[in-house]
């Protein structure tokens, strides 16, 4: 059965999320994005920016003392959020219970693991320069323990596929050359093969001369299978409708899907 | 008590009366306009100067236009109702601008006579609530610098609930009337308090009576005649068997009826009490207007009459994890000032309901807006505006609009639109 739920005030003032480059106006609207985006939470979430967000912008003086109370110290983060979540009721006891189960798969991790979780998250959400950022806290400076290769192997892996999403292929290669050479996964190599040959360049030697012409052969096809069918749903995309429209609709819709794009790739960049 | 003065307005269709509160008074006090035959009130007619920006109202508007100093317009409300327009000098003025001048001028007599230009609440009161009116009236006078909060507005019959209920106990007791006769025409009255109901009903309703006559025929002898059997015969056929305890008079027809109306006088003047009562409405609404000042009501009673609603409009949603009723209109509150804005998330719901409930109905009737027209969006996604106001006592309209969801979800330009009429 269905429900309504009365909504608070909105702020005048937002408050702003600058992992995702976003402003939240609401109390449902902070609830969802914490409730969407918990491993971009970090320890220093529950701050007196939030708490003056929330007594002063959408007047919940009683909800900012509350959590005030209950938080000490980030390991009482967790607890915290769950109280705001429960208070406002934004989501039902079911999806509480989901929430509460994600809260504990997050607690579990280590540090490392947290920090890679964040970063997963953001490459989700295709801020790809931002998880770059939290990726390579991972792999340089000094090695922690609880790192291992394997670890770091796809640590690296990942920051060259946010590379390869901005098309910056270079850099892609580079990193997945050092996940090779930490994992020496052929899966890796083939990899570097791909990026190479969608860049243009000459094969490296280092990790090619080795290989035999069959085998070449076979990853040649694979690239060619896939660039076919890449071609080809490139045609069935809706963009693409835009040119079959006249001139005039076309050049309307192109500048809305170039602005779109622009602010895609902006945020990309975050 | 809030500096100021506190003031009754009636604005008739032809004409206004000003009553005012003055501290250590027991009763409101009536401006006096001119020294003319009936001093208490001023024609709805605004003369603007020949070459100057100078705004006349009242008789003096009228010889001044005779005269040739300006041009005049007269029954302002009608204008207003009609939303008009009138040329001065090749300017060309809406109603609204006429009637603000209007206001202006008459306001600034009694703003001399009191020597203060500080209201502290003013309570207009008009025969027939019509919304372009009555939002043009507060326009005007939010154009004056008056705060929104101290303009009020309500019917006639109201403000006789008000004047009656106001007098001493004994003089409504039991059913309480009152003719009032103007060029309008003839409109009788009739107030009670109905102790049957918890909490008791103070009730009051207008008859406009097709028996009225123009004022025009009590100039002659046989007019004046006529005019007395009619009313005689009216109030033998209306209050026959009523347990009347008080009967009042007003309007400017019945200035004079003690010259035109003696049958008719004796007839009602048997075994009761009858008051001729200059600015009846006016008082009435200088009442009305004190309960603003008050913490606490000095009636404790749910009026009902014209202008009030009899319904109680509920809202049902969630606040945290509790159901809330929201109260978005009750019985007895003023049509006009009821308005009602919150915002709302549907949760699995494709349909707003609410409940409205007539006054002493037990079970309350659900009425339905369907949320089809909205783009389909995931669940809990859409944030919405819903906005609550009456158009008269017996229709009320709501407006939803999509406010998205913050970045997350943009707001779309959609508004669902409905009126619902109370049978």
């Amino acid at each position: 059965m269905g429900r309504y739920l009365l909504c608070g005030k909105e702020a005048e003032v937002p408050f702003e999320v600058e992992e995702l480059d976003i402003r939240l106006y609401t109390i449902e609207e902070l609830c969802y994005y914490i409730y969407h985006n918990l491993p971009l939470i970090g320890d220093d979430f529950i701050s007196e920016r939030l708490l003056h967000f929330i007594r002063n912008e959408l007047e919940m003086p009683e909800t900012a003392d509350k959590i005030e109370r209950f938080y000490s110290s980030p390991s009482d983060q967790d607890s915290t959020l769950f109280m705001l979540l429960s208070e406002v009721g934004y989501y039902t006891e079911y999806e509480m219970q989901e929430f509460q189960n994600r809260l504990v798969f997050r607690r579990r991790k280590n540090g490392p693991e947290r920090v890679r979780y964040k970063a997963d998250s953001m490459m989700e959400k295709k801020r790809y320069l931002g998880a770059v950022r939290y990726y390579k806290t991972l792999v340089t400076g000094e090695r922690d323990g609880r790192i291992s290769p394997q670890f770091t192997a796809e640590v690296l892996e990942s920051i060259a596929n946010c590379y390869g999403k901005l098309c910056q292929f270079e850099q892609a290669l580079e990193y997945l050359e050092k996940a090779y050479d930490q994992s020496g996964s052929e899966r890796l190599l083939k990899k570097i093969y791909d990026v190479t040959v969608l860049s243009g360049q000459e094969l490296p030697e280092k990790y090619f001369g080795t290989c035999s012409d069959a085998r070449l052969a076979e990853w040649q096809q694979s690239y060619w299978n896939r660039e076919a069918v890449c071609k080809s749903s490139l045609e069935e995309n809706p963009a693409m409708q835009m040119f079959l429209h006249t001139p005039e609709v076309m050049n309307e819709e192109l500048k809305q899907y170039v602005e779109e794009q622009k602010e895609l790739y902006r945020g990309m960049l975050e | 008590m809030e500096k100021g003065l506190i003031i009754g307005y009636d604005l008739c269709k032809d004409y206004c009366r000003i009553s005012w509160f003055e501290e250590g008074r027991d009763e409101p006090q009536d401006l006096v306009f001119s020294d003319e035959e009936n001093p208490y009130l001023v024609q709805n007619s605004i003369c603007k100067k020949k070459g100057k920006d100078e705004w006349l109202i009242g008789q003096i508007a009228y010889e001044t236009a005779l005269l040739g100093g300006g041009a005049i317009v007269d029954k302002l409300l009608r204008m207003v109702a009609m939303k008009g327009f009138a040329t001065f000098e090749g300017v060309r003025y809406s109603a609204e601008d006429l009637l603000y001048h209007f206001l202006d001028e008459s306001l600034k007599l009694l703003f001399k006579a009191k020597n203060t230009t500080e209201i502290s609440q003013i309570m207009f009161t008009v025969q027939d609530l019509d919304s372009v009116v009555l939002d043009t009236v507060i326009r005007c006078m939010k154009r004056l610098g008056i705060e929104r909060k101290r303009i009020h507005i309500i019917s006639h019959t109201e403000a006789y609930l008000f004047f009656v209920l106001s007098q001493k106990r004994e003089l409504w007791s039991n059913i309480s009337v009152l003719y009032d006769l103007s060029g309008d025409g003839l409109n009788y009255y009739e107030m009670e308090v109905l102790r049957g109901i918890k909490p008791n009903v103070a009730y009051a309703k207008r008859t406009f009576l097709e028996e009225g006559f123009s004022l025009d025929i009590l100039n002659t002898p046989a007019g004046c005649r006529m005019a007395d059997s009619i009313m005689t015969k009216c109030v033998e056929r209306m209050l026959n068997k009523k347990l009347i305890s008080s009967a009042y008079l007003s309007g400017n027809g019945m200035d004079a009826c003690q010259k035109w109306g003696s049958s008719f006088l004796k007839v009602l003047c048997t075994r009761r009490r009858v008051f001729f009562i200059e600015n009846l409405f006016a008082k009435g609404a200088v009442y009305a207007a004190g309960e603003y000042l008050r913490d606490t009501s000095a009636y404790p009673y749910k009026i009902m009459c014209e202008g009030r609603i009899d319904v109680d409009i509920n809202f049902d949603g969630y606040k945290g994890m509790n159901l809330k009723t929201l109260n978005l209109a009750s019985v007895g509150s003023n049509w006009y000032e009821t308005k009602q804005s919150f915002d709302i998330i549907p949760d699995q719901e494709t349909t707003l309901r609410f409940r409205v409930r007539k006054l002493g109905e037990r079970s309350p009737l659900t009425l339905e807006i369907p949320l089809t027209d909205f783009d389909i969006r995931k669940n809990k996604m859409r944030r919405i505006g819903v906005n609550l106001s009456f158009s008269s006592e017996n229709e009320f309209n709501v407006t939803l609009k999509d406010k998205g969801f913050g970045e997350f979800c943009p707001a779309t330009d959609t508004v669902i639109r409905k009126t619902f009429t109370i049978s």
